[in-house]
């Protein structure tokens, strides 16, 4: 059996993000109030972050963000271990949010996973990317430009009957420039630099559906299932 | 009023026959084709208000029907509806598999009861004897939700409240209803449900436990 070049536990999940979409939905302007102390009530210290009338937002520090509007909501969760209970919290947050906006049709469901290999350089990025096969580059000098690639990205989309995914692997270069004010002695000036393979996976629903239909649980669950075993097949 | 003085949001139609009135869509577009209010409630909008106003230029008994139509939750116009199976096609050994695997027996025992009582009624009632038996074990996956548990059990009473007489076909059919519907909609809320459960009893079908009913027949003094 040949070993995969990349592995799924290379990877360190950064972000996992259910997001709900259903046509617009205006009882939320009465009923936003409600929403948020039943959502304060379920998970005492959870902080607002939003409060506009087309968008609520709250957060509970480093662990998650929810989004309320009136046409989709969203949960966050940042950096996700396997002791978050990513199916349980995103039906109760689901649960909370229908029964008060009262939909009867959901137009998406999804989950989407953001995840992050730091590697040296953008160039070593690249490279590993290209060393999976999912890309093929011509052999020949192209572009005037010699050497290896410094960039590559792949990204493929299936659409079934009820499910489709979105598979993306890219590498990426991040950098944050903090600047202090002058007054600040010390330290100086901070850049922080990081590169890697982005791994970003959406799973999601094709069509619209009743909410009778789902359960939001059952259907994270497939979906972190779908996950474990379907990405290592990109990455051989 | 006349229909010059209506907001240019509120679509306007002639009034046709009985209750089967015609809106057009929420549109002023003439090239829109119409909708009967039917459909646009089954499709998930819902009329707010109408008014009938009555316009001479439609000449004898014209009237012009003005309806706002209040857009709550409409159905978006992309494809067709997946199926239960297609939303949760690659989901194994859950709760939910179970039950939909349970249903799909359930459904072929109360189809074939449907089909054979008028010529084989023998057959009919074994067919629901058979569902009978699976009941208990798809009660056991009522975590999927209180809808689900409620209206397992209401079947699961209604079929225990016969005290072993076979069921008429309007019964059996009103099952079949019923876990069609299950099928298609696990999730089903309790309300829904319960509502659901209620027209047993336009068939004569008893949905309460039979404790219950001792209860109730208890003299109060």
């Amino acid at each position: 059996m040949v070993a995969n070049v990349l592995d799924i536990s290379d990877f360190r999940t950064e972000r996992l993000i259910f997001e709900c979409k259903y046509p617009a939905a205006y009882r939320f302007w009465d009923t936003a109030g409600t929403i948020a102390s039943e959502l304060m009530e379920h998970w005492p210290g959870l902080q607002p972050i939003n409060v506009m009338p087309g968008n609520i937002g709250f957060q509970m520090p480093k662990k998650f963000v929810f989004s309320v509007e009136v046409g989709r909501s969203s949960i966050t969760f940042f950096l996700p271990d396997a002791t978050t209970a990513v199916a349980e919290e995103s039906d109760l947050f689901f649960r909370t949010i229908t029964k008060h906006i009262q939909i009867s049709l959901i137009e998406r469901l999804g989950l989407r996973f953001q995840c992050f290999k730091e590697l040296s350089d953008r160039r070593s990025s690249a490279c590993l990317l290209l060393s999976t096969g999912l890309l093929k580059l011509p052999e020949e000098r192209v572009f005037g430009a010699e050497g290896d690639p410094v960039a590559a990205e792949v990204l493929v989309t299936f659409e079934g009957k009820g499910l489709g995914g979105t598979f993306k692997l890219a590498s990426q270069s991040r950098q944050l420039n903090v600047e202090l004010p002058p007054e600040f002695p010390a330290p100086e000036n901070m850049k922080f630099k990081m590169d890697g393979l982005l791994l970003d996976v959406d799973l999601f629903t094709t069509t619209p559906f009743s909410i009778s239909m789902v359960g939001v649980k059952e259907w994270i669950e497939q979906a972190l299932h779908v996950f474990k075993r379907d990405v290592s097949k990109f990455l051989r | 009023m006349s229909s010059k003085e209506m907001s240019p949001n509120f679509s306007v139609s002639r009034y046709t026959t009985g209750d089967k009135w015609v809106l057009p869509p929420y549109s002023e577009l003439s090239s829109a084709p119409a909708l009967s209010a039917a459909s646009m409630h089954e499709a998930g909008h819902t009329v707010a208000s109408q008014q009938l106003i009555a316009d001479p230029s439609l000449g004898t008994g014209g009237l012009l029907i003005r309806a706002a139509m209040e857009l709550v939750n409409p159905v978006p116009a992309v494809g067709e509806s997946p199926l239960v199976d297609d939303l949760f096609s690659q989901l194994r050994g859950s709760t939910l598999s179970s039950a939909l695997h349970l249903l799909n027996e359930a459904l072929a025992h109360s189809q074939r009861a449907f089909d054979a009582i008028d010529s084989d009624p023998v057959s009919a009632d074994d067919e629901m004897q058979q569902l009978q038996a699976i009941l208990p074990e798809l009660f056991c996956c009522r975590s999927i939700g209180d809808g689900f548990g409620a209206l397992v059990n209401s079947i699961q009473y209604a079929l225990v409240n016969r005290e072993g007489f076979p069921l008429t076909k309007s019964q059996i059919s009103l099952l079949l209803g019923a876990i069609r519907k299950l099928r298609e909609a696990p999730f089903i809320s309790f309300g829904d449900a319960v509502n659901l459960a209620m027209t047993f009893e336009d068939a004569e079908l008893v949905i309460d436990p039979p404790a219950l009913s001792h209860l109730a027949d208890e003299p109060t003094e």
